[in-house]
């Protein structure tokens, strides 16, 4: 086996890893109850958050992309109109999120950017639910919604760092990945 | 991969400046948005097929159709609240009643979106939003 198809099984082993880690959590966020329809903790963005500065962007890209996907088929909303809802805020939140990680390097960690991408996540989706539900009536429900998921995004940015800091598998699998990469 | 992290806590200045903004623009959407025009209090209901206002003062009951079934909101003594809805979750059943200007319960499934409006100015709430 020649080094190249190594680091190909690697790369496409440890998006799977991270994929099946966010559908774990999204599945664990689908059970928690939600008295308000708002509030979502947004925890299975925690593999993304993890991943964000270490992996390409198209390596990215395919995990986001693959665990909308996988979640749509759990949830039974692949082909449901909440289906637009989850894909253009997953989509849009990690474009913006991946941006901001690659323009503002060392000054802004990992709680700025989960704020970041909660908020573009939101306003996305706020913006549909005005398009094709509520008309002018979304802006309406959208500060306690946009409030919640800038509190939800706090904790999970802090945990990502956390995590980052703490996790051997991190350590060995993402920075090294990242630092062979540079 | 050398950069170090100081701080204990993970946050730098402008983490702290990106959450200072989307706080600062939170409370001025908020502002707007939950500003009180008083006078007279109407229910204002969006359904999947329509917009109407009705009267808090008359005791009613509304049906309305939308793609999740029928949703069912009762109105007396300048309350309103849900009564049943075909919906999976029944948030809009639990949102309990509503009776002050501003308030409002919303059923996603069946898009359906009541809300409790002033009437001394309508005409700022198309401009505000």
């Amino acid at each position: 086996m020649t080094e190249s198809t190594q680091k190909a099984i690697d790369r496409e082993t440890l998006i799977a890893l991270l994929v099946g880690f966010a559908v774990f959590l999204a599945t664990i966020e689908l059970v928690i109850p939600k008295p308000l329809p708002f509030l979502r903790l947004g925890i299975a963005n925690l593999p993304i958050l993890i991943a964000l500065r270490s992996l390409r962007f198209r390596d990215l890209f395919l995990l986001v992309f693959i665990k909308i996907m996988v979640m749509g088929l759990f949830s039974g909303s692949l082909f449901s109109y909440t289906f637009l809802f989850s894909i253009a805020g997953g989509i849009s939140s990690f474009l913006v999120m991946a941006g901001t990680a690659a323009i503002i390097k060392k000054r802004l960690s990992l709680v700025g950017i989960s704020v970041i991408g909660a908020f573009t996540s939101n306003c996305v989706q706020l913006w549909i639910a005005g398009l094709l539900v509520f008309g002018e009536g979304a802006w309406f429900i959208a500060p306690p919604f946009l409030v919640v998921g800038t509190i939800s995004s706090v904790l999970l940015g802090l945990l990502a760092a956390r995590f980052i800091q703490k996790s051997q598998w991190v350590r060995t699998h993402l920075v090294m990945n990242a630092e062979h990469q540079q | 991969m050398k950069q170090k992290r100081k701080s204990p806590f993970f946050i730098t200045f402008f983490d702290g400046m990106v959450i200072a903004g989307v706080l600062i623009f939170i409370g001025t959407l908020a502002f707007f948005i939950y500003g009180k025009q008083g006078g007279r209090l109407q229910l204002y209901i969006r359904s999947a097929d329509k917009e109407q206002f009705v009267s808090l003062e008359k005791e009613q009951t509304i049906s309305l159709r939308g793609p999740a079934g029928e949703t069912v909101i009762h109105v007396h003594d300048g309350m309103a609240e849900v009564v049943s809805s075909d919906c999976p979750e029944k948030i809009c059943v639990r949102s309990g009643t509503i009776k002050e200007e501003n308030n409002w319960i919303a059923c996603l499934p069946n898009h359906v979106l009541i809300r409790i409006k002033g009437t001394t100015n309508d005409g700022i709430d198309a401009e505000s939003y």
